[in-house]
């Protein structure tokens, strides 16, 4: 109580709710290489990313984004609303689930955790995504009024295997 | 940069992590910026940090995440891995900052198979000692 004043009733009822749903093209042996080598820059990555005898055995590192330059699949919730472009850059995703998004159009990454099932991303995998919004936090900060919303994003592979789930902490303010 | 062999002693109680050190700037930005599609205008663009009230440009933080997970797979050894890595973003890195990622052991736990789970607290500072993140990594050696 007494804070900001961002979160509403209609905010809270989305809480939980799949908002999207990616799955990813197979990931080639190229895009491995490539993440790799940007992590890795100014150094070379490792051998056991550049062998070419190791392609078969290739996995990615645990913090690759197969979905980075697009996905083959995503399937909506059926309940979206337009979202104004000015709110584009904030990281946005209420109005997926038809909720108007708080009027707040800067972000920030405000954290990362992630648990690793043991189950790596091998070359020609195909892996899904699924994401919610766990929860809604606010408070008065330096920037203003600052909304933090965590979203869990669970992957797994074409076998329906779990690869990793993600939480992400993203600022609004 | 560092890139060093496992070690036995690398992962025992209290054991600091051989350092990680890589440059801010858009020579890193750029290249990650195009492996993630992370070309957002506060990572890119001068103007764009200044209007969100940073001196300039500022690193993004999923890269200082990517090299906390690079400066962990060259120490494990063969058959270990990352089981669980969380972090706080409190101060972005800005161009020409030197980051070093680092990490010190702070429990060790022995599994009935025989694996040892080991806790570290990480961290990535600049070269002026501002703390830019902290977290806590979660190990399984074999």
């Amino acid at each position: 109580m007494g804070g900001p004043g961002l979160i509403r009733p209609d905010m809270l009822e989305i809480v939980g709710r799949p908002y999207r749903r990616q799955t990813s093209y197979p990931i080639d042996a190229s895009a491995i290489r490539r993440w790799a080598a940007a992590v890795r820059f100014p150094a070379a990555p490792p051998a056991r990313y550049t062998d070419l005898r190791a392609t078969d055995d290739l996995t990615a590192p645990p913090d690759f984004n197969p979905f980075a330059w697009g996905c083959a699949e995503e399937s909506g919730t059926g309940a979206e609303i337009e979202l104004d472009a000015s709110y584009r850059s904030s990281g946005a995703m209420e109005h997926t689930l038809g909720v108007a998004p708080p009027a707040l159009r800067r972000a920030l990454n405000g954290g990362v955790a992630s648990s690793y099932t043991g189950v790596p991303m091998r070359v020609g995998d195909v892996i899904t995504a699924e994401s919610a919004i766990a929860g809604y936090t606010e408070r008065a900060g330096r920037l203003g009024p600052m909304l933090l919303t965590d979203v869990v994003t669970t992957w797994t592979n074409q076998d329906g295997d779990e690869v990793k789930s993600h939480r992400m902490t993203l600022i609004r303010y | 940069m560092t890139t060093t062999a496992p070690h036995p002693e690398a992962f025992a109680e209290g054991a600091r992590l051989a350092p990680y050190v890589r440059t801010a700037g858009l020579e890193a930005w750029n290249r990650y910026a195009a492996v993630n599609d992370e070309f957002v205008g506060i990572h890119m663009d001068d103007e764009a940090g200044r209007a969100a009230g940073y001196p300039g440009a500022i690193g993004m933080g999923n890269l200082i995440w990517a090299w906390l997970h690079a400066m962990l797979e060259d120490l494990l050894p063969e058959g270990g891995r990352v089981t669980r890595l969380e972090c706080r973003f409190r101060v972005p890195a800005l161009k020409s900052d030197e980051i070093t990622c680092s990490g010190v052991v702070t429990a060790r736990d022995h599994g009935a198979d025989g694996s040892t789970a080991v806790t570290l607290d990480v961290w990535a500072d600049r070269h002026t000692g501002d703390r830019l993140v902290t977290g806590t990594a979660h190990l399984l050696l074999p």
